[in-house]
């Protein structure tokens, strides 16, 4: 046939297979990291703890039970809570293809509030025997979490060019009408429900306990697998729709388990530590920066740094003044914000 | 082994885009689908491939209805390139191109996807961010992802496969479209069942074994090009003189408009 000149060289298949290996050590970068900040974390507080003298049993009797039923739980609180937020937004981004999907800016954390306040306000009129109660919070905000997160997709869907500012907007409104639903609980709460409610919204990790732990454990165990089965297939959307089901992919049942997963994560997280914003949106945002884009990549590196980073965020919480914290969503809103803003314009040049 | 079309009929939001059409698509051939804009070519496609449900008739993949297929049997057993891909993330061109592994040996894939890359000459491009490449240079990493997800499994029973490409040569320069459409034909002569939309019909009346000329969403004329490809009928097609030229030189039809 035709003849060219300037054909390009001939690559062979060594070339193909760098930046395999790279992202391995990447992802161990970030689990030392995750290692690092959880000692630092455990070691410094309101009460400073010598893990030297912990371990070897010297530490004094209060060191030992501030560590065991404050500390610790809090801290593994901090890094559940933290990796839940970060894979949902992963998660939520991948499937919505938009990167601005977070579960705080797209509604459905207050969706999930929204179900919790309902269930502490509501609760007890309900009369649940004493072993489902631990559970009767999470699973109402991940009622709530869900029906948000479908009414989304009815959105999204019927306008698919516009998905990216829909998906914003209706965001918005569904923060709104959350905020409604709020303000009319607070307005028919009793004064020691009204307490419970105040302290559970301005958002904190200082509730941990181990009791809280196992279930929160459990169901963001149940929300990070079903997401992360699902890595493969949230790649072949980002095809398109038609593109994904070409190659195999069953969208519907796609889209309901990541609902489903993200709801669940989102739901358990909020139901325990509050509102937190902007986990979900930056952690994704960086792991695709500095370790790679598809999807089972983004997900195992958001759980590892979701969690670092909200150790973090609410160690500087603990640190800054005190023994009085700093509500935690303020550290991690004033990193997040400015982030946003930053995508915003780097997208807008796309 | 062949697609048959059996009088299907589309409709969309109350509109007829498809009505009556009857057709058979045999494989190891190359069938063009030609005709104005809204005659409905990707409609057709799009049903081909089943993503459009048809209002009335069906599609017989080698006998079988296409519903008798799971998707998973479909991805392996036709390709589809359409018109726009738009990926929102920083992939590299590699992992596009990896996304077509069904299933299968992994090595056996990488060594096809380089033999593809080098025919299709995007070896250069497979490291560089997807979104930052050139329209014609996403159309060949495209059309090359599309053509991995089906030759890298024949299936064993010697049962045939399909290639549904949508406008592939829309964004590329006179060599890559060649080159593309050699690929086609390539692939036709190892049993692929190849099916384009295609406007340029100089490049139809080189490479394909039937056209099928769509007008209104009804088919026009079906046949090899010195069959379809008349003078008379393309001007009144397209509403624009259209002469047809059999040219000695280069030993095929010529369209001139």
């Amino acid at each position: 046939m035709i003849s060219k000149t300037d054909s390009p060289p001939r690559t062979d298949s060594a070339e193909i297979a760098t930046g395999r290996s790279s992202r391995k050590i990447k992802i161990l970068i970030l689990l030392s990291g995750f290692g690092v900040a959880f000692l630092t974390a455990i070691k410094i507080g309101a009460v400073p703890i010598d893990l030297g003298d912990l371990f070897a049993g010297t530490a004094s009797f209060v060191k030992t039970q501030v560590f065991y039923n404050i500390r610790l739980p809090r801290v593994i609180l901090a890094a559940l809570v933290g990796c839940s937020l970060a894979i949902s937004g992963a998660a939520l981004q991948g499937l919505l293809r938009n990167p601005l999907a977070d579960p705080g800016l797209i509604g459905v954390s207050s969706g999930a509030a929204l179900g919790a306040i309902s269930m502490i306000v509501l609760g007890e009129m309900l009369e649940l025997p004493d072993e489902l109660r631990p559970y009767a919070l999470p699973v109402s905000a991940i009622i709530g979490a869900i029906s948000v997160t479908s009414l989304l997709f009815v959105f999204a869907q019927s306008r698919r060019q516009f998905a990216v500012v829909t998906i914003l907007l209706v965001g918005i409104a569904i923060n709104a009408l959350a905020g409604v639903g709020i303000g009319i609980f607070q307005y028919i709460s009793d004064d020691s429900q009204l307490r419970t409610l105040t302290f559970w919204m301005m958002g904190s990790l200082g509730r941990g306990t181990w009791d809280m732990l196992v279930p929160a454990a459990l169901l963001i165990g149940v929300s990070s697998l079903l997401i992360f089965k699902s890595s493969r297939e949230l790649d072949l959307i980002q095809l398109g729709e038609p593109e994904a089901e070409f190659l195999g992919v069953d969208v519907q049942a796609l889209k309901r388990r990541i609902i489903l997963g993200s709801a669940i994560g989102v739901g358990a997280a909020v139901s325990l530590s509050g509102m937190i914003g902007f986990i979900g949106l930056v952690v994704p945002h960086l792991v695709r920066l500095g370790v790679g884009v598809p999807h089972k990549v983004v997900i195992i590196g958001s759980a590892i740094l979701g969690a670092a980073l909200l150790v973090m965020a609410d160690l500087v919480a603990r640190v800054t003044i005190p023994p009085a914290e700093v509500p935690v969503s303020i550290i991690t809103s004033a990193i997040g914000a400015p982030f946003f803003l930053w995508l915003i314009l780097r997208e807008r040049n796309l | 082994m062949s697609i048959e079309i059996e009088n299907l009929s589309l409709q969309l939001g109350g509109v007829d885009i498809l009505s009556g059409v009857k057709a058979q698509l045999d494989s190891g051939s190359i069938n063009v689908l030609a005709g104005p804009n809204g005659a409905g070519k990707t409609s057709l496609l799009r049903v081909l491939c089943g993503e459009l449900r048809p209002n009335k008739g069906r599609v017989l993949i080698d006998g079988s209805t296409l519903d008798s297929f799971s998707l998973e049997e479909l991805a392996k057993k036709r390709c589809v390139m359409t018109q726009s891909t738009m990926v929102v993330f920083d992939f590299t061109a590699l992992e596009i191109l990896e996304m077509s592994w069904l299933s299968g040996p992994k090595n056996k894939f990488m060594d096809q996807l380089e033999d593809f890359c080098n025919r299709c000459e995007v070896m250069h491009l497979v490291h560089r961010k997807f979104r930052s490449l050139s329209g014609g240079e996403k159309q060949r990493v495209l059309f090359v992802r599309a053509l991995l997800q089906v030759s890298s499994q024949r299936p064993s029973d010697g049962s045939s496969q399909y290639l549904f490409l949508d406008e592939p040569t829309s964004n590329l320069d006179i060599a890559h479209e060649l080159t593309l459409l050699s690929v086609c034909r390539e692939r036709a002569r190892e049993g692929f069942g190849v099916v384009i939309v295609l406007h340029d019909l100089n490049l139809a009346s080189r490479f394909a074994d039937s056209i099928l000329l769509l007008q209104e969403g009804k088919l026009r004329a079906v046949g090899r090009p010195e069959e379809v490809l008349d003078g008379n009928v393309l001007s009144s097609l397209y509403g624009t003189d259209i002469v047809v030229e059999n040219n000695k030189t280069v030993g095929r039809l010529v369209i001139h408009s």
